[in-house]
This record gives C-alpha cells, sequence and structure tokens, in this order.
C-alpha cells in the first residue's frame, strides 16, 4: 500500500536578513509516513524537526522537494486546493496557551473547525463538539470555561479535539507533551493512543523526549543539523542504536533507576551553527568515532539492519539475507539500493 | 548517619503570596534538612512551589508574596530574621544560586569575565586583575575554549550550554558551603544537559558542598542525589534516601512519578490523573493530592494527612501510606 504522505528530498534555507547566508533549517530529508502509524522525529534544537513538520502542512514553503499527499504535491497545489486538503492535515502544537485563543471559550475553539461548510442547524453543531470533548474525554462542561481557566492537560486536549474535528489523516504533533507534567503528560498519550486505535489517523511526533518517544511511536526517525542520521522501528533503534548521534542521544538520556549502569559514548560540544554547515557529516566536530575522511563527504543514509538506516561511513553495512526484498523507507533519493546491496 | 550538624534546617515554612484572586498560598509547611555533602533532590510539578522554596531560603520573596512562618537556618543562623547586610554576605558566597535559563540573568551589556570577577570582588579583598585572572581559570576549567578571550565575550554570544557554564562558575566560585541549583541544566538540548551535571558533580565534589537540586527529571535525581524530596502543593510529601525512595516509594503521587517515569516501575497499577491542575488559591481539602488520587477514601477528603515516618529517614504524608496492597503490580 502507498504511504498516507511523503516527503521527497525535502529543503528549507531561511534567508538572513541584511546578509547573502542562509539558515540551512532542513538540507534533504526524505520519509514516509504510513497510515496509521506514530513515526516520531527527534532531535536537539536546531536540528530541523520542527521546520520538517511545518513543511508536511505548508505553514512555510520548502525551498525544494515535495510532499506528496494523495498523489499530489501539496507544497506546489494552488492554495485553492491545498484548503481542501488541509483539513485532513492538522497540527498541534506544543504550548497550547499560544494555541487558544484566550477569548475564546473551549467550545468555540473546538467549534471553530466545524464551522467551515457547516450547513446543519447550530445545535447539531453543540452536539458535535460534545461528542469532540467526550472523544479526548473531558466532561462537557469544559466548553464553557475559558483557556485559562483549566490546566495545561486540559488545554492540550482540547487541541487535539479541535485537530480532531474533521477525521484527519495526519496530526502533526509538535512537542504535545513537553510543557505539561508527568501525569498530564500521561493523560495526553494514552489519549493519544486510544485515537489512533480508533480512526487509523497517522501521527507525526516531534519531540525531543525520548522517553516519550519511546511509549509512543512505532518508528523513529533522528535528525541532527537538517538531516536524517538514522531511521528505523523505534524497538530497533532503541535496542540497537547505530549512528553515533544517536548512540549518544541515547546515552544521555539517565534512567530513572539508580542501579543502571551508564556507558559513556558522549559528545563533544554543541551542535554547530546551521548557518555556516560543517563541510562533511555535520557531526564530525564533536564525534568520537570521527576521521579526516567523515570531513570529506556527506554520508548517505544506508542500510544497517532490517528497515534500519543510518547515516554514517563508519559502520559496516549490513547484508540482506538472500532473496530478502525488504522496502527500506525513507532512503533518499539520492542513494543507489543497488550499489547498497 | 553524619554526625555533623546539618547545613540547612527548613522548618515548616510558609509562603504566601497575596493575589486579586485570593492568597495564594504556594508553600505550606516545608521541612527539610541537608547535610554537609549532600545532595538533595527536589522533584514536583510546576507549581508545586520549588522555585518559591529556593528563593525563600535565601530570603529574596518581594512582595506581593511574604514568608508568613517558618525557619530557615543555615549553619546554625536563621536567614528569616537576618538583617539584610548579613544576607548580602551570605548571598552569592557561602550560598550560590543557579537558574534556568542563564541568558535572562546575565547582563547582556557586561562581558562574562567581567561579571565572574565582580561576583569575586564582592566578597573578597582582591584586585579587579586577580580578580580577571581566577575568573578566566574557571572558564577553563568548566571547558570553555580559549577563556581568555572568551572572558571578554557578552552573553548574547554564548550559546545556551556555554552560557550556563558562566551561570555555574559565578555560583561556584566563592566556594560555597550550600548550592541551590534550580534545574541548572532546564533548556538544554540533552548532550548538552548531562556535560554540565557531570561538570557540577566534579567541582562539588572533594569540596563538602551540599546541594538543593531541583528538577523534573527523576533520571537526574537517580544518579546525582542522595537523598529526594517531592514537594506537592507546598509540602513535602514524602522523603527518602535515593535508592529507598526508588525501592519503597509510598505516596500515590511518588508511585506515579516512578510509573512513568522509570522503566523498573512500568507495570505499576496507575495511581494518579493529570487533572484537576494546582491551584494554590482554591485548595482542596484534605490530602492536597485527593482530588487527582485514584486510591482516595473519604478520610483524605477531610483530613490533612501528617508526616508519617516509615523507617529510617523516610518519611510519607498519605493516610493510606502502611496499606499492604498499596502500589502492588498488576
Amino acid at each position: 500500500m502507498a504511504p498516507l504522505l511523503s516527503i521527497i528530498d525535502l529543503v528549507k534555507e531561511y534567508p538572513i536578513k541584511g546578509s547573502k547566508s542562509v539558515v540551512h533549517a532542513v538540507t534533504g530529508v526524505s520519509l514516509e509516513i504510513e497510515r496509521g502509524e506514530t513515526l516520531a522525529l527527534v532531535g536537539e534544537s536546531g536540528s530541523g524537526k520542527t521546520t520538517t513538520g511545518r513543511c508536511v502542512l505548508r505553514l512555510t514553503e520548502p525551498t525544494s522537494g515535495s510532499i506528496i499527499y494523495q498523489g499530489k504535491d501539496i507544497s506546489r497545489t494552488s492554495s485553492r486546493e491545498f484548503r481542501k486538503l488541509r483539513r485532513k492535515l492538522q497540527l498541534v502544537s506544543q504550548n497550547p496557551l499560544d494555541s487558544l485563543d484566550p477569548r475564546q471559550r473551549l467550545g468555540d475553539v473546538i467549534a471553530e473547525p466545524l464551522k467551515v461548510g457547516w450547513h446543519a442547524p447550530e445545535s447539531q453543531l453543540e452536539h458535535r463538539v460534545g461528542e469532540l470533548l467526550r472523544l479526548v474525554n473531558l466532561p462537557a462542561e469544559v466548553a464553557a470555561r475559558y483557556p485559562h481557566e483549566v490546566g495545561g492537560g486540559v488545554q492540550q486536549r482540547v487541541a487535539i479535539a479541535r485537530s480532531f474535528a474533521n477525521q484527519p489523516d495526519l496530526v502533526v504533533l509538535d512537542e504535545p507533551t513537553s510543557a505539561l507534567d508527568p501525569l498530564a503528560r500521561a493523560d495526553v498519550l494514552e489519549l493519544l493512543t486510544k485515537l489512533q486505535g480508533d480512526s487509523a489517523v497517522s501521527f507525526l511526533f516531534i519531540s525531543h523526549d525520548l522517553n516519550t518517544v519511546k511509549r509512543i511511536s512505532s518508528r523513529i526517525a533522528v535528525m541532527y543539523l537538517g538531516r536524517i542520521v538514522e531511521l528505523g522501528a523505534t524497538n530497533t533503534v532503541f535496542a540497537n542504536p547505530q549512528h553515533p548521534y544517536t548512540r549518544a542521544l541515547l546515552n544521555s538520556m539517565l534512567v530513572a533507576d539508580p542501579s543502571a549502569s551508564r556507558q559513556s559514548f558522549t559528545l563533544r560540544g554543541e551542535i554547530p551553527s546551521a548557518v555556516k554547515l560543517p563541510p562533511g557529516c555535520a557531526l564530525a566536530s564533536r564525534c568520537p568515532l570521527a576521521t579526516v575522511e567523515c570531513t570529506k563527504i556527506i554520508p548517505p543514509l544506508e542500510l544497517v539492519g532490517e528497515g534500519h538506516t543510518a547515516a554514517c561511513i563508519k559502520l559496516p553495512r549490513w547484508a540482506a539475507p538472500d532473496g530478502h526484498h525488504d522496502r527500506t523507507p525513507g532512503l533518499g533519493s539520492d542513494v543507489d539500493i543497488a550499489s547498497i546491496r | 548517619m553524619s554526625q555533623l550538624a546539618d547545613i540547612l534546617v527548613v522548618d515548616d515554612l510558609h509562603t504566601h503570596y497575596s493575589t486579586p484572586q485570593g492568597t495564594a498560598r504556594v508553600l505550606n509547611g516545608v521541612s527539610l534538612r541537608i547535610r554537609p555533602g549532600e545532595v538533595l533532590g527536589l522533584v514536583g510539578e510546576s507549581g508545586a512551589g520549588k522555585s518559591v522554596l529556593a528563593r525563600s531560603i535565601l530570603n529574596l520573596i518581594d512582595p506581593p508574596g511574604r514568608v508568613v512562618k517558618g525557619r530557615v537556618l543555615f549553619d546554625g543562623q536563621d536567614l528569616l530574621t537576618c538583617r539584610e547586610p548579613v544576607l548580602r554576605a551570605l548571598r552569592g558566597n557561602a550560598i550560590g544560586l543557579i537558574v534556568p535559563n542563564p541568558h535572562l540573568h546575565l547582563n547582556p551589556v557586561v562581558t562574562i569575565g567581567e561579571q565572574i570577577a565582580n561576583v569575586i570582588r564582592a566578597h573578597r579583598d582582591v584586585s579587579r586583575h586577580e580578580a580577571m585572572a581566577e575568573a578566566v581559570r574557571y572558564l577553563e576549567k568548566v571547558g570553555l575554549p580559549d577563556p581568555a578571550t572568551q572572558a571578554r565575550s557578552l552573553p548574547h554570544e554564548l550559546s545556551g550550554g556555554m552560557a550556563q557554564r558562566v551561570i555555574i562558575v559565578m555560583s561556584l566560585v566563592n566556594s560555597p558551603k550550600l548550592l541551590l541549583a534550580d534545574e541548572p541544566s532546564g533548556g538544554l538540548d540533552v548532550t548538552v544537559q548531562l556535560q554540565i551535571l557531570e561538570l557540577m558533580r566534579e567541582l562539588v565534589t572533594g569540596r563538602q558542598t551540599s546541594m538543593l537540586l531541583i528538577s523534573r527529571d527523576l533520571g537526574i535525581v537517580a544518579h546525582y542525589c542522595d537523598r529526594v524530596a517531592v514537594l506537592y502543593a507546598g509540602q513535602i510529601i514524602e522523603e527518602a534516601p535515593v535508592d529507598v525512595f526508588f525501592a519503597e516509594a509510598r505516596h500515590p503521587y511518588s508511585l506515579e512519578l516512578l510509573r512513568l517515569g522509570s522503566p523498573k516501575h512500568m507495570n505499576l497499577q496507575r495511581l494518579g490523573r493529570g487533572d484537576p491542575a494546582l491551584n494554590p488559591i482554591h485548595r482542596p481539602t484534605g490530602c492536597p493530592f485527593h482530588p487527582r488520587c485514584l486510591l482516595a477514601i473519604d478520610r483524605c477528603k477531610v483530613d490533612m494527612p501528617e508526616t508519617d515516618v516509615l523507617g529510617d529517614h523516610h518519611s510519607v504524608r498519605c493516610h493510606l501510606a502502611r496499606r499492604s496492597s498499596f502500589g502492588a503490580s498488576s
């Protein structure tokens, strides 16, 4: 079955005012989002994960590359045509207070997307708002409250209810639980799992929090300085990370258990500037495995296991068993698959 | 147990804020102690009172806030009744403070070298030149590349991780006996967060510096603290040595934090929910956690539980803490 949505060779550069340089936010990302899956996009600040999510929703125009949805490149369709598709592609952002109008009652917040093309009587609108509140485990009374009167967990569940108003195919969740306390976060994650089970919606879950990602996602794409450096099933990547950046990221995740042992695979320094990209592998300046070769070529994503790719020239290549025709999700179009095998 | 006197004793501390909507009771009788060289982790959600506690300890609460009751003994001296010059001599000197979001707390128009030198000269009689040289030595110690040049840079020229190193230098440069670290790695990326925590550990070990380490992250508590205190709605609801906490926590809120944060506890029964969120103005009657507690009985809605000492250094505020079936794996 064709994927729900494909990102092909996405590049996004932001110009800097008064300068000829640009910020290289995304420098060539290819990804496929399957129906009903939760694909996590993880990385530190400045890795390009939010920009990727915004390009998928056409909230920002890509510099080059395509976003294919329902057979069309939605980054290039007319805005009139896109508006029809846009209802099926929704966003939930990090801070619910930024995305909820402080003067709008929560019921109106949810009703707003319903009103577009609503022909039935007003009373049914209210009924539908009640249904959506129930969907996110909130009592109908919440409709009369204002955003500041409820906690962050409730606000975020209202934002999710709104994103579900028109039966979306894909919801881009940009750090949806980062601003929440642990118990409220658990409520939201549980809710997302339930919603996906009921509706086969796909989630693009953008997060820097590996603990959360581990709990919710089926696949994970790790980004570093505008590129995907590793992609695979969440369990596989957590159990057997390949790329040095992924290894360092997982190693810096402190396990909440005093008896847990700690490995010591760490990176030096901090993420380089996205204005002056380093030559070759973007991690080379921080990577304990790096050699001179690493600064010469940009490593392509290559198979390191079944359905598991990583972009590092220091990794042994994976030879697929004979007669095995594994699909290679997310391989960049510049990669010649035959040469890997 | 250490025979040395506690470096910090907080006793029945109440801090309130008057707001147009009513009085916000942010701290409601917090008591804790820190021994010399000990790292006490303080965990709790937003609004629990963690930062207000740190500021109350330093007697830095400004109106409309007020410490209405309690004592804060530092080395036997009550900081809440001290005169301002005495406090000023202690802050930044015997007691250091590390805050999150370093860029908010650095002077944007003064070079970082001078800012560190100012902290030194505020408490020690050294020349400007000597203070600057010491600042550069410290910047080198915390891993700033090319420290002599970096000392002349302004805060905005530094990344978040580097700016936080500067804050750490400022808090430690006068060798404090007590360090209040309020989310010292908050807002930093995880790979940098680890560098900062390791650096802090390196700088305080061997000096017998005591630390109150405020964090939301049980992972940080597990690896960097000796004891842990859980703050909820302005009260310590559980306190224990780290090993005991991770093995035998009894409060439903603590167990819920463990279930959600610790791989060993993933299969615990769910004991709490996320709402209603904390509201220091309209506090529930009885146990403040009861509206979110899935185990709450009628008594929890009326009676505030007292601190119950369960064992060596392990105390809990919960009516159900001694129930045997409590919190078993499902």
